[in-house]
């Protein structure tokens, strides 16, 4: 054994913490080796000293046995069980205490989370219905008609179907009620001509404007989204009303004249081939106001049914509109058949004009 | 099985004379402990005598996985944390104690010399940071208890005692030779 190796081992050997081979080497290294002897016993020297220092005589201090036994409760521990489980459970009081706060938490929130779905899936389902809501709303906005009550001129029939209703329904159709579908009147140069994929001319009733539907075709029944032109035919102006903000793909599919200054306009989903009508609005072409034609729904109008072609239009002398119409009915859910009926729609006019006119200042 | 778990078995049956037992195997080793830690006879004994009482009332709580002994100087240890705490004592060597607590075994050449070497102790023990002081009293007033056992007390790991071991051991080391050239 070198010294290099003695002095590494040499704690260890002080401690006593190493192999007996090791052990008789090393202390055999130190009957050879002085300086190495000399550490060693530096070591020992420096252990004995703290050993001593922090020594104390026994007799110096009172036993302690007797006062310790004096005060401690002697009835404290005992063979009887019910010491034992007391015990038991209070040295294991916290795993306890725990564990019924799991049972506690399980037996509680387990139904909770039954019934309710977690936060995440109940609201991911409630989505899923607004979107459903939403989706219905946009394929017919004519459903809501039928569902709520409008104002106090709806027919009592109806108000009744909708006292029984669910009150989300009423909420999800209000929504969609609310609905009012934008155009937005461009001027057109005097020179702008328009195609032959129109619908045929309307002509107001002195024969002031003309106005029709540009890019849907004759019938109205393409897949485009098209707008309306009209023309004043003594100056040769020309304005568009395009759909504005239509996130909803909705077209003008057909038009007819009330006065010089509204149209009827029937307005359905631009796309598809089974949804040939639409809702009839009121437009009027100096403000490109738009408001419902029929608010009261006196069309009768449900989700198997939609305003497909305006027949004719007449004021009555109470200033209300009497319109006629072709409803297209869907005979079935799935809309394959289809009949036609005439309809005739009382529409409040003279209300209807104070959305549509412009304000006066 | 255990020794010490055996007679604990025993006194939570609620036989005392184990517990008797008990007292007297460990009552020393406490003692010298507590003495080396606060340095006040007195205090000392009543420490050691509630040290007692506390484990008895929370003997039901051992768990057989450790040492009793070191779960006993843990007792130890946190009462005179409590004492320090609450008397926010200054340890200064009582040298009238002194005289008292030398082994009569020494002669009294001896004893001259013993004195001073454990006044330099003493006071080397007062340079040192709390831990380190309990690593050198737990070492040395308990026939050289195992690193593990006072990394068990300590809340420590073995390997960090050790080090600081053979620190305080080298500081010890270099601090008695200054304070001998200082006397000469």
């Amino acid at each position: 054994m070198d010294c290099k190796i003695f002095r590494k081992k040499l704690s260890d050997l002080i401690e006593d913490n190493i192999s007996y081979d090791l052990k008789d080497a090393m202390m055999e290294h130190i009957t050879k080796c002085e300086a190495c002897r000399s550490l060693y016993d530096d070591e020992l020297t420096l252990d004995e000293t703290l050993e001593k220092a922090l020594s104390i005589n026994p007799q110096n201090f009172r036993s302690l046995r007797e006062d310790i036994l004096k005060n401690i409760d002697k009835k404290r521990y005992s063979r009887s069980p019910i010491k034992k489980v007391y015990f038991h459970f209070k040295k294991f009081r916290r795993t306890y205490t725990s564990m019924a706060a799991l049972i506690a938490l399980v037996v509680f929130v387990t139904p909770y989370i039954i019934k309710n779905g977690i936060g995440i899936y109940s609201g991911k389902s409630t989505g899923y219905q607004n979107a459903q809501s939403t989706a219905k709303a946009e394929m017919k906005p004519s459903l809501a008609k039928d569902t709520v009550s409008t104002d106090a001129l709806s027919n009592q029939s109806k108000a009744e179907t909708n006292s029984t209703m669910k009150k989300s329904n009423l909420e999800q159709f209000a929504a969609a009620e609310s609905y009012m579908p934008k155009l937005q009147k461009k001027s057109l140069d005097k020179t702008y001509k328009v195609s032959d994929f129109i619908t045929p001319y309307e002509y107001s009733l002195n024969r002031k404007y003309s106005a029709t539907v540009v890019g849907k075709g004759e019938q109205a029944i393409e897949e485009a989204i098209a707008n309306i032109v009209i023309k004043d035919l003594n100056t040769g102006d020309q304005w568009s009303f395009d759909m504005l903000d239509n996130a909803k793909q909705l077209s003008p599919k057909f038009v007819k004249w009330i006065d010089d200054e509204n149209v009827l306009v029937i307005i359905g989903l631009a796309h598809g081939t089974v949804d040939l009508g639409g809702d009839l609005y009121v437009l009027n072409i100096n403000t490109a106001q738009v408001a419902k034609a029929d608010p009261t729904n006196s069309a009768m109008l449900d989700n198997k049914s939609e305003i497909y072609r305006i027949l004719s239009v007449k004021t009555l002398e109470n200033k209300e509109l009497e319109i006629g119409v072709e409803i297209l009915v869907f005979d079935d859910e799935i809309k394959n058949k289809t009949h036609i009926e005439n309809r005739t729609i009382i529409s409040p006019f003279y209300q209807i004009v104070k959305y549509t006119q412009p304000v006066n200042p | 099985m255990d020794e010490d778990l055996r007679l604990i078995q025993e006194v939570l049956k609620g036989n005392i004379d184990s517990f008797n037992i008990l007292v007297n195997k460990y009552e020393l080793s406490i003692i010298r402990f507590i003495y080396n830690t606060i340095k006040d006879r007195e205090a000392a004994e009543d420490i050691t005598q509630e040290v007692f009482i506390t484990l008895y009332n929370k003997l039901y709580t051992f768990k057989k996985e450790y040492k009793f002994s070191n779960w006993l100087f843990q007792i130890a240890r946190n009462k005179c944390i409590d004492y320090v705490r609450k008397y926010k004592r200054v340890y200064e060597a009582n040298v009238e104690d002194f005289s008292d607590l030398v082994s009569n075994e020494i002669s009294p050449e001896q004893s001259a010399e013993f004195k001073e070497i454990k006044r330099i102790v003493e006071n080397f023990i007062e340079t040192l940071n709390e831990i380190d002081k309990q690593i050198i009293i737990l070492r040395y007033t308990n026939e050289h208890m195992t690193f593990m056992d006072i990394a068990e007390v300590l809340y420590m790991s073995e390997s960090a005692i050790k080090r600081r071991y053979y620190k305080t051991r080298e500081k010890f080391r270099e601090f008695k030779l200054e304070k001998e050239k200082g006397c000469r």
